[in-house]
């Protein structure tokens, strides 16, 4: 019976996106429109592109930079976080500023940022770890003073010292919040490298696809987006499986027709 | 007087003038003049109706808070901060535990960063969580625990640390009466193999007299010392006939009466 | 003095000094690049740049088309997902058949099809509201979707034991109890929104700040002029959904969130 169901649930999620993929190819065969070429063509172009040649000079680069970008966010926002909950006068201190900086629309500062970091894969990398780290550093901040204050009590009476308590209990007691805003800035990671590949840049799938786009490279500007979207679901499904494991230790909540807020 | 005399003549714990006071000179007194001297081995209950400041009191015994006048000593030695010690037990159950560490994980924290061996750690911990009737489950976590599975984990974790004054801040008001039953004769038969000093908060009348061997009642606003009851009940205690013995319903008036007075008289503040 | 008293004059003063610890760096900073290699403009330059920025009618000019385009292409996402999430919530088949489609468009990179939509539609701010809409529906529609399944099942069973009818139903248990997730999705759109509109500006062109700011580029006084006011943008945009989800949301008790 159970089994039965579980095969159930997968028929009717796959059956609308197997749908929409036929019939995009079979719609799209005899397409005459200059910006919707055939699925055919479109899939030719991503196997040479992306199989090809292409792999190393833009995908590399581009998920490279998001690599270095998101690891900066993540040392400089946990880490800030955690002192600003360790001191709360400069946690309180800090708001305004850090609300300010948040709130940028962080493609807005990209011009700024390659000025200072030069227009090379430094810039991206800064460009991205700027735009990330917003996220992770509030939700570590915020996830610390959330903790149960009776937690952190008994931490104190029995005096825990402070780097067991940084890795026994502020930053365990914190995940759950610090995942949320990970995953975000991995959404925003992502934005970004995008777009300041296409602000500027020589290499890099935005890149590519502007270029693509400029030059009325169609299909190959279709199979860069498709690259984009799939990167986007794959790394979104990839850190789905971090966030469970980081999260082993909560109770299982079962509801198979969940669906993952953002 | 010989060392050893003198070593044993020096309470637990002892409070001199306590008090806490909250916003200023002029603003709320909680607690007034505490005096309290607890021997070595002793288990003493503190009783009190609900908020009149049992748990500032304690927070106060375990160093958690400083108090606005009077000191704590512990040992001789007065606390500003949690003294090695002392371990605290406080309510509500679940909360104490981290929910992110298995049970065995728990009860080892306190034990970690001060020199213990690894292998010694894990052998108190596998000891403190048999004495307390859950040996097999130091690799759950705690969500699978039921409340009051999860109250004797903090219980062995306090156990595992090897204190010598164990606070307890109405440690089993959480749990169902059966279950209360258990833990606290579970707590008079540590306490007698271990000989810990107990200080323990408790609002149950009947609790206070069955645990103690003296019953301290607060009372008024800002509470104070309303009384403190000798509990001389010799011989080991159970559930069925300790509560029927006439001494024991003699000393639970008292208690009683004392806590009713305490509401009676105008507060001066 | 209270203590919250002391308390609240230490964080001014520490504002403050923050404040001018930050100006001061900044200020060094942009006088050391001063060489031949164009680095950041001097902090006193940028200042004075905002100001004069401020009396020009370019800059509201280009504030309100990026307002304007924000604002359109919000409201046509709340206008299409809301609606939408509560039809996919109604029966599991629709919300799980439509599970996989969503969460593939929600994880498109947002700026991945601006070459597409500049293709078709040109740099215009109609673009630009098309781009919002294709982008920031999703999380709308995904919270409703979420907000819905999450009705408290025992509020629904006493509404049904009233014998409420299904549209009262709707409006009185439903649309309530899925406002807060709603606005969490509302939340993300209206930041994903800007985002995407001061992107469409900055790359394609689109009229609005971030083309000013495009076009800026080599005068770094004004360009990073320009970038304070979008941060302030941000905040506005930020102060105002928080400001109207309080309002509309007083009973539920939202803890001051610093999440995105």
């Amino acid at each position: 019976m159970k089994m039965m169901s579980g095969l159930r649930l997968l028929v009717w999620e796959l059956w609308l996106p197997i749908l929409i993929v036929v019939v995009w190819y079979f719609g799209s065969e005899s397409s005459k429109s200059p910006y919707f070429p055939p699925l055919s063509r479109i899939w030719k172009a991503f196997v040479d592109n992306w199989f090809g040649p292409g792999f190393v000079h833009d995908v590399v680069p581009s998920l490279t930079n998001l690599a270095f970008g998101l690891a900066v966010a993540l040392v400089v926002g946990v880490g800030a976080g955690l002192l600003l909950a360790m001191f709360p006068l400069a946690a309180d201190i800090a708001d305004p500023f850090l609300q300010f900086f948040r709130a940028i629309p962080a493609l807005a500062v990209l011009p700024a940022l390659f000025i200072v970091f030069g227009t090379g894969s430094t810039g991206n990398v800064a460009a991205i770890a700027f735009g990330a780290v917003w996220p992770i550093l509030l939700n570590t901040l915020d996830g610390i003073r959330s903790i149960d204050p009776s937690i952190r009590l008994v931490a104190r009476s029995y005096r825990i010292r402070t780097p067991l308590l940084v890795t026994q209990v502020l930053l365990p007691g914190a995940m759950p919040q610090i995942t949320v805003g990970i995953r975000t800035s991995l959404a925003i990671g992502v934005v970004i490298m995008v777009g300041s590949e296409m602000y500027v840049s020589t290499a890099g799938i935005g890149h590519f696809v502007i270029v693509a786009q400029q030059t009325f490279a169609i299909a190959d500007m279709w199979s860069g987006i498709l690259l984009l979207g799939i990167i986007g679901y794959v790394l979104n499904l990839g850190y789905g499986v971090i966030e469970r494991w980081l999260l082993r230790w909560q109770p299982r909540t079962h509801d198979a027709l969940a669906v993952k807020g953002n | 007087m010989s060392s050893t005399e003198s070593a044993a003549s020096i309470p637990a714990v002892e409070l001199s003038g306590l008090g806490v006071t909250y916003g200023g000179p002029t603003g709320r007194e909680v607690l007034r003049g505490i005096d309290l001297s607890v021997a070595p081995g002793e288990i003493v209950c503190i009783v009190g109706h609900s908020g009149i400041g049992k748990s500032t009191l304690i927070r106060c015994i375990a160093g958690l808070q400083k108090p606005t006048t009077g000191e704590v000593r512990i040992a001789g030695i007065a606390i500003d901060a949690p003294p090695a010690t002392l371990a605290l037990v406080s309510q509500d159950y679940g909360r104490p535990l981290m929910p992110w560490l298995r049970v065995g994980e728990n009860v080892r924290l306190p034990l970690r960063g001060n020199g213990l061996a690894r292998k010694v750690q894990n052998e108190r911990v596998s000891d403190a969580l048999a004495v307390v009737g859950l040996g097999g489950a130091a690799r759950s976590y705690p969500w699978q625990l039921s409340g009051g599975m999860q109250q004797r984990v903090a219980i062995a974790r306090a156990l595992a640390y090897r204190p010598q004054v164990l606070l307890m801040d109405e440690p089993f008001a959480s749990v169902d009466a059966q279950t209360r039953a258990e833990l606290e004769d579970l707590l008079l038969t540590l306490q007698r193999d271990l000989g810990i000093t107990v200080l323990l908060v408790t609002h149950d009348v009947d609790e206070s007299v069955y645990l103690s061997d003296r019953v301290v009642v607060l009372g008024g606003t800002p509470a104070l010392m309303q009384d403190i009851v000798d509990v001389p009940l010799t011989g080991a205690r159970d559930q069925l006939t300790t509560k029927a013995d006439p001494l024991f319903i003699e000393c639970r008036t008292r208690v009683l009466s004392a806590i009713q007075q305490s509401k009676v008289v105008a507060p001066v503040s | 003095m209270t203590t919250l008293q002391t308390r609240r004059r230490q964080v001014l003063l520490g504002r403050l000094l923050t404040l001018f610890a930050l100006a001061a760096a900044w200020q060094i900073f942009g006088m050391l690049g001063d060489e031949d290699v164009k680095g950041i403009p001097k902090f006193s330059d940028v200042a004075v740049a905002l100001v004069n920025e401020l009396g020009t009618s370019s800059l509201w000019t280009s504030l309100g088309q990026t307002v304007t385009t924000t604002a359109i292409g919000l409201a046509l996402c709340l206008v299409i997902g809301i609606p939408a999430g509560l039809l996919l919530a109604a029966h599991p088949f629709l919300t799980v058949s439509s599970r996989f489609v969503i969460d593939f468009c929600r994880t498109v990179p947002p700026l991945a099809i601006i070459p597409l939509f500049l293709l078709i539609m040109g740099p215009t701010q109609r673009m630009a509201v098309a781009l919002i809409v294709a982008v920031s529906v999703w999380p709308i529609l995904l919270q409703t979707i979420h907000g819905v399944r999450n009705v408290d099942p025992e509020l629904l069973a006493t509404a049904r034991s009233f014998r409420l009818p299904l549209w009262r139903r709707l409006a009185l248990v439903v649309a309530p109890a899925s406002m807060p997730y709603i606005f969490t999705g509302i939340r993300i759109s209206a930041t994903l929104s800007l985002l995407l509109t001061i992107g469409a500006e900055l790359i394609a062109g689109v009229p609005g700040l971030g083309k000013e700011i495009l076009l800026s580029q080599s005068v770094p006084d004004r360009m990073f002029a320009l970038i304070i006011v979008a941060g302030l943008l941000g905040m506005l945009l930020a102060f105002a959904v928080m400001a109207i989800e309080n309002r509309l949301l007083a009973w539920h008790y939202i803890p001051r969130r610093m999440t995105t």
